[in-house]
């Protein structure tokens, strides 16, 4: 094996990224003529997440539902960050994602113009003591909105970025096997069986009036995830070859290695299969990026929930990281329940956890209800 | 690190690609003559009217294709430039032509064989324009046997696919060369073969290519004429690569286009529940990857290690798509604006293994007027780092006229 890539962080680095808090980046205007909801935007989504419910896909069933049209899955707001932490942070640097907090403000139906700034609203230093590698933690605030201005949604990703070959990222992988990704044909039947068991309840609305404190969501598998589940969400943004990635090295030298045909590549090219993440990262393997995992949380909502709830407020923690590989399951449970006006709201514990019984996300969420 | 070492060393092991059905992955008479019962049949992407609505070309895609391929035309990139061109707007890379191709040999018939694009000859007649949408007809039409060197037995699969705008209009059309085997005798042979190693390069190849790079020459919109054209002359060069993970991720996916995401098998986008219906669906179609888990065969070609475990091959090849698209490059950038692509005869010779560069070249081989047009007749070749020959074929190129300079010469009605 060769030796691990570093990177380190330095004090002047950091500086620089204090000075980005508050500076908005917003959509270009070439983007604009782009920016449309379409019904293959919402399928594709829908797909890539394997939630093809009819109330996105179906548009005679959506025109019945309360939105009154297909609606994008809630959690797409996620996608509108604008900022990449591991190239506009601190280049080189290996990025977590270690909390998420979403509100959503309306649904998103097709024909909608959706637009978006990212801002850092903090940036702060949490290394460890006693564990070598500096951490440094930056809070990314997404605004999404319509054409109108009006606001459709807000996500909080807080990133953590690491230096690559330190001991500090090698703790991601703590109390892990090196098989613990493994699967056998047993495990694989079993998920197959698993997943047949998902129920949604569609049209049939869940009402404010007949949730109870301690009722439990039916559990949502996904997974076991695979790199092509892992890259296709890429594919839009990594235009680095030829040309532009000659450019790229002028302009941003710290964010490549010299790769196994001594060409220099984007180090973030190590991070998405278990292969180059051992090679390269003398990492156990390859790590999946966790801002999937709002997205499976808001589809265990929506299939308890039906069509005609909506997520007003989801804040998650991931303690835990997953590897490409992992199963994810995701629960929740009522702890509560008011009425802010006329709207029936909800209150959840929600968490996840892995196929080796490890939480790797706690947090709460509120949905809105109908009434009866 | 020994457990990094260990789990390095799995990469010779693994799980590879099961099947119940004793034919699976292997050439069978029954399995080709099932395949040639569909010579002649049209195939048509079931897609209704919104999807073609949604399909239409937009600034975005066609700046995504173009920059998916280091392609910085303004004709693709700059609405005002375009404009004022004699097309009128924003137009798509010519090599869009590809995205007719409604279906090919790596998903039609013999499952578990393993797919080689031969090559292929593509035919335009008119451009496509920002705002357009195509449909498409494909057909099959040969299947064949016959003995491979690389391979053994082999199959060779052709189709013919016919693209149309929103105008009912023929804007080219795509013919296609595949060679099928069975993956375990290309795996055997290729080792027998002692198949040339992943591309290696030192700083001061590093610094050739980057010289080369910035040595491109981009005609635009200073017109070329037939006239002024002279047999022999070699055209300007552009070099590609060396190709990475981070490159081919989007190269090979033309940056997204109007590529549309169904859920359909083929797509290869199956995944979490989605990926066990397909599997149900499709039994012999996964294989078995490192960690158990059931995945798409294409994903093999992802990464030098997966081909190397799996096929027994150097690296990871590419499908040959993106050596067409480079080609075009070098060809539009010394048409100019004025010029128009015609025609483009193209063969993979060897193969283009991930981490290879690729020098793209041209040279005037002919000329001649024919049916009122001008037309130039180029060689084409492309060239990798140790000077093999990957790429073979033959272009034709219309040009203006000193007679009738103010001429469009691609179909405009």
């Amino acid at each position: 094996m060769t030796n691990p890539i570093k990177t380190t962080i330095t004090d002047e680095q950091l500086e620089q990224l204090r000075a980005q808090v508050g500076v908005v980046n917003s959509s270009a205007k070439k983007e604009l003529a782009d920016s449309e909801i379409k019904r293959s935007t919402v399928r594709t989504w829908a797909v890539l997440n394997a939630d093809m419910r009819p109330l996105y896909m179906d548009p005679d069933h959506a025109q019945a539902s309360p939105w009154g049209a297909i609606i994008a899955p809630p959690a797409i707001i996620l996608s509108y960050e604008r900022i990449n932490p591991g190239v506009d942070f601190l280049p080189g640097a290996y990025p977590i994602l270690s909390k998420a907090q979403l509100n959503f403000d309306k649904p998103i139906r097709v024909g909608d113009t959706v637009v978006s700034e990212s801002e850092i609203t903090q940036v702060e230093e949490v290394t460890n003591t006693g564990v070598a590698g500096r951490v440094i933690s930056a809070a990314i605030e997404t605004r999404v909105k319509d054409a109108d201005g009006q606001p459709v949604g807000t996500a909080v990703q807080d990133w953590h970025l690491y230096e690559r070959g330190s001991d500090a990222q090698r703790t991601l992988f703590a109390g892990r096997g090196d098989d613990a990704h493994m699967h056998s044909q047993e495990d694989i039947e079993a998920l197959g069986a698993e997943y047949k068991t998902e129920e949604q309840r569609g049209a049939d609305s869940l009402y404010w009036d007949d949730v109870s404190e301690g009722d439990e969501l039916q559990h949502l598998l996904k997974g076991p995830t695979t790199r092509i589940r892992a890259g296709d969400r890429r594919n839009s943004t990594w235009y680095w070859g030829h040309k532009q990635g000659w450019d790229e090295m002028d302009d941003h030298p710290e964010l490549f290695f010299t790769n196994e045909n001594g060409m220099l590549e984007p180090v973030m090219a190590t991070d998405w299969v278990h292969h180059r993440a051992q090679r390269w990262g003398g990492l156990p393997g390859a790590l999946e990026n966790a801002a999937d995992r709002p997205n499976y949380l808001v589809q265990a909502l929506a299939n308890w929930m039906g069509d005609s709830g909506f997520p007003a407020e989801v804040n998650l923690d991931f303690p835990i990281q997953s590897m490409i590989g992992d199963v994810t399951r995701s629960y929740g449970r009522v702890t509560g329940k008011s009425m802010s006006g006329d709207q029936g709201l909800v209150t959840l514990e929600v968490w996840q956890i892995n196929q080796l019984d490890q939480k790797i996300t706690t947090g709460t969420a509120t949905v809105v209800l109908p009434t009866r | 690190m020994s457990s990094n070492q260990d789990k390095t060393s799995e990469l010779n092991t693994g799980f590879g690609f099961k099947s119940d059905n004793p034919n699976y992955g292997k050439i069978t008479d029954e399995s080709v003559e099932r395949l040639a019962s569909r010579i002649g049949v049209e195939r048509k992407r079931d897609l209704a009217d919104w999807e073609l609505e949604e399909m239409r070309y937009t600034p975005g895609s066609i700046r995504r294709s173009a920059m998916s391929q280091g392609d910085y035309n303004p004709l693709y990139l700059d609405s005002d430039y375009a404009a004022k061109s004699p097309y009128g707007c924003l137009t798509m890379p010519p090599w869009s032509l590809t995205s007719v191709e409604v279906t090919n040999a790596a998903r039609d018939g013999m499952p578990g064989l393993h797919a080689w694009f031969r090559g292929t000859t593509l035919k335009w007649k008119r451009p496509i324009n920002v705002g357009d949408f195509i449909t498409c007809v494909g057909v099959l039409t040969e299947v064949r046997k016959q003995q491979s060197r690389t391979s053994g037995e082999a199959v060779v699969q052709e189709y013919i696919n016919t693209g149309y705008n929103d105008k009912g209009q023929e804007i080219g059309s795509m013919f296609t060369s595949w060679h099928r085997a069975e993956r375990k005798t290309s795996k055997s042979i290729a080792k027998n073969q002692k198949m040339r190693g992943l591309a290696e390069y030192s700083q001061e190849d590093i610094d050739k290519i980057r010289d080369d790079f910035n040595k491109e020459v981009h005609r635009g919109s200073e017109k070329r004429f037939w006239e002024d054209v002279e047999v022999g002359e070699e055209l300007p060069f552009v070099v590609k690569g060396p190709t990475s993970q981070a490159q081919r991720g989007v190269g090979e996916g033309g940056g997204g286009g109007a590529f549309m995401i169904r859920g359909e098998p083929g797509e290869w986008t199956h995944s979490h529940g989605n990926a066990f219906k397909l599997f149900e669906r499709h039994p012999g179609l996964p294989f078995v990857n490192e960690w158990g888990i059931p995945e798409v065969p294409v994903v093999i070609h992802n990464s030098n290690e997966r081909c190397q475990r799996y096929l027994g091959l150097p690296g990871a090849y590419d499908a040959g798509y993106q050596r067409i698209n480079w080609t075009v490059h070098m060809l539009t950038n010394w048409a100019g604006d004025f010029g128009y692509l015609s025609q483009l005869e193209i063969r993979f010779p060897s193969f283009n293994i991930m981490g290879d560069t690729t020098w793209c070249y041209g040279k005037i081989s002919g000329k001649r007027q024919e049916e009122g047009k001008n037309i130039v007749e180029i060689e084409v070749w492309n060239d990798n780092q140790l000077g093999t020959r990957v790429t073979e074929g033959v272009a034709e190129i219309l040009l203006p006229s000193n007679s009738n300079p103010d001429e469009i010469v691609w179909e405009t009605d």
